[in-house]
């Protein structure tokens, strides 16, 4: 997919200004943070669970090649293939190739973000070939020609009167023409027409939510149940996963499934998670007889060497853009990829490069709630200070920033000045403001004022304040 | 080995600063020491396993009904399935728990392994029972078709109360000492087929199953 992160602003503006987006949001914000708190409450040692979940990742990515090997090992042991990608490009070419050999048609897709990372639907059909998204949220977005703008929720930017109008298009020709209709009406005519494409595509394209190197298994999580139609049906199923999904064992993976459904939905556990191994055996009534799994890098192993390896701990819930004031306001798209909210703003600039993401790291108040919700423990705040940091090193900061900081270091490493003027600046604004308590214009400060009061200082720098408060408790 | 391959494992082996992997005992080693030494956190309550199971299949929409033989579980799919407007062949496992099983005559059944897509009733067997999240678990093979699971409107799943589990760690410790361990497909369900794409409104029967019916059999 193409990146349009660079136009992070604009897209931001937009969005703020689109009242179905601001409704669609509004929705979502509520119902996420309240289902998950229960379920983190109702769990007990979830902290607990927190900390054992973040230390078996660490542990597996201090080991990835030793438990990649293991899992390429099992998977062929169990008739499967196992193929690598250093790039999207790669992993596209190596996916076409096993359609191509099997002379597909039609490719069902269920839900992988790696697979919208690598713009795999795009180069299907550019090879004339059909491919269908199967999750419901992400087939709506299929319809509108339009990225998720979740992760978790893909269509969750769209109302029901605009899922109702592409239904409309799409399935009857802009014939139908009924006003707003019911959900469970819309569930079920997409459920009749993507029945029919289950039964006849050639190949299933899933991603991984786990790769579990004992077993050689992949684990695939849905409510759907389009997942397992889409391994279950098709000639051959492919899987993708980024090379970071591996975990040691079942038991660790059992640990990874508590977090991630109570993490994701609030769900204690959603309703379809399996357990793929391999291709249909020779007893096996059914499954596809060729099972390949494509493990993509595109910039994993670069950042395993780098102090941004926490981030390869992401299980993809979605619980930070949950809890995020701002993607609450923008939503998804205006990040401009695959990965939106305070995952998307580490992530984004890893894979698109920081130069092309500049608004990114900076598009976050560094309030806090992403790290204290992560089920991974992943220190998102301090990721994103952190990019900043490169941001500054190589040059990419605007110079209004530059010069502001550079101005602030010079009076801050000269104590007495600072004291001084801030002694100064805070006095005489306290003077000013004392009458009204806060000013409605500021020079040099219409970014604040503009929508907001700015209160007034009570006439003492908070250095001052101490140093007076010490010398009451000495008293 | 593909050149991607070696190129991808020089570069991991490259960012964990090292010149090759270390071996399984090692690995093995540093897992225990780093956390495979204390369990893991898991939900606890007072009640039993049965009560536990049943409140919360119940709560993710599953019915259930319990019967004190495998003889009866006929009676039991016949009166489940009264008054639903049933016109096809009732698909059952070709498992052999259900070999036993005495169908009613009114009832259509025919037992086959083959995919039936045509069909809107499929009896199934679940492996175990997870009481932890109320949820039933399938071991695919030639007695227990995938599809049966997913691809009918109603699934009535049969589960043997000793094949009752607390928790997650416990299924693999009861399913991994066979042969054939792990199936093609192990899959974890938990009620009916759901989605919540359209406005946040969750709405049961998205692809899989609408109903999810437990016969539990003493």
């Amino acid at each position: 997919m193409k990146s349009t992160a660079h136009l992070f602003k604009p897209q931001a503006r937009a969005a703020l200004q689109n009242p179905q987006l601001r409704e669609a949001l509004d929705r979502a914000k509520d119902g996420f943070i309240g289902k998950r708190r229960l379920a983190a409450e109702a769990f007990g040692d979830f902290e607990g669970l927190r900390e054992h979940g973040k230390r078996i990742k660490d542990h597996t990515l201090a080991n990835l090649d030793a438990y990649l090997e293991q899992f390429e090992a099992r998977v062929t042991a169990a008739g499967g293939q196992v193929h690598w990608a250093e790039t999207s490009e790669q992993a596209r070419e190596i996916i076409l190739g096993i359609c191509r050999s099997k002379a597909a048609r039609r490719v069902t897709k269920a839900k992988t973000m790696v697979g919208e990372e690598i713009g795999i639907n795009e180069a299907i059909e550019a090879s004339g070939m059909e491919a269908i998204e199967t999750d419901l949220g992400e087939y709506i977005i299929q319809l509108a020609e339009e990225p998720p703008s979740h992760i978790i929720v893909p269509a969750i930017h769209k109302t029901r009167q605009q899922i109702c109008d592409l239904f409309d298009k799409h399935h009857h020709k802009g014939e139908f023409k009924q006003k707003l209709r019911e959900v469970p009406d819309l569930v079920n005519e997409a459920r009749d027409i993507l029945r029919q494409q289950f039964l006849t595509a050639d190949v299933g394209i899933t991603g991984a939510n786990f790769l579990v190197a004992e077993t050689g298994s992949i684990v695939l999580v849905t409510n759907e149940g389009n997942a397992d139609l889409t391994h279950t049906l098709p000639k051959v199923h492919i899987s993708i996963a980024g090379i970071e999904k591996v975990v040691p064992t079942l038991d660790d993976t059992t640990a990874l499934l508590r977090l991630l459904a109570r993490s994701a939905t609030g769900q204690e556990m959603s309703t379809y998670t399996s357990m793929v191994t391999g291709p249909k055996r020779r007893e096996d009534p059914d499954g596809p007889e060729e099972f390949h799994i494509v493990l993509v890098d595109n910039g994993r192993s670069r950042m395993l060497g780098n102090r941004y390896r926490e981030m390869l701990r992401c299980i993809r819930c979605g619980a930070c853009m949950n809890h995020c004031p701002v993607y609450s306001a923008i939503g998804g798209h205006a990040y401009g990829w695959v990965y939106p909210g305070p995952m998307g703003s580490v992530l984004t600039p890893m894979f698109v490069g920081l130069d092309k993401t500049r608004d990114l790291p900076n598009a976050c108040t560094l309030n806090g709630r992403c790290e204290s919700v992560c089920p991974m423990k992943i220190p998102l705040p301090n990721l994103l200070r952190e990019l900043r940091g490169d941001q500054f090193e190589q040059n990419m900061t605007a110079k209004s920033v530059r010069y502001g900081l550079g101005a602030w270091s010079f009076f801050a490493t000269r104590p007495r000045l600072y004291q001084f003027l801030t002694r100064l600046g805070i006095g005489v604004m306290g003077r000013l403001g004392k009458r009204r308590g806060r000013f409605s214009r500021l020079p040099m400060a219409s970014a604040w004022t503009s929508s907001r009061d700015m209160p007034a200082p009570q006439g003492q720098t908070f250095q001052a304040a101490w140093k007076a408060r010490g010398k009451g408790a000495a008293k | 080995m593909s050149d991607a391959k070696s190129r991808i494992m020089q570069n991991v082996a490259h960012a964990l600063d090292r010149k090759s992997a270390p071996t399984a005992g090692e690995v093995l080693e540093q897992r225990q020491r780093a956390y495979a030494g204390s369990a893991t956190p898991h939900p606890v309550w007072q009640a039993s396993a049965v009560e536990r199971f049943i409140e919360k299949f119940e709560s993710q929409a599953g019915t259930w009904t319990r019967v004190e033989g495998i003889e009866a579980v006929g009676g039991a799919v016949a009166d489940h399935l009264s008054g639903k407007l049933i016109d096809q062949q009732i698909r059952v496992a070709p498992h052999p728990l259900l070999e036993k099983v005495v169908w009613p005559e009114h009832l259509d059944v025919i037992v086959s392994s083959e995919r039936a897509p045509d069909s809107n009733v499929a009896v199934s067997v679940a492996e175990a029972g997870m009481a932890e999240t109320g949820t039933l678990v399938f071991y695919s093979g030639a007695e227990i078709p995938t599809t049966l699971q997913f691809l009918p409107d109603y699934h009535i799943a049969i589960l043997r109360l000793p094949d009752m589990v607390s928790y997650m760690e416990e299924v693999w410790q009861k399913l991994n000492v066979r042969d054939d361990f792990p199936p093609r497909a192990l899959s974890f369900i938990t009620g009916p087929s759901r989605t919540a794409d359209v406005e946040l409104t969750i709405q049961i029967g998205a692809h899989g199953p609408r109903e999810v019916h437990l016969i539990l059999v003493e």
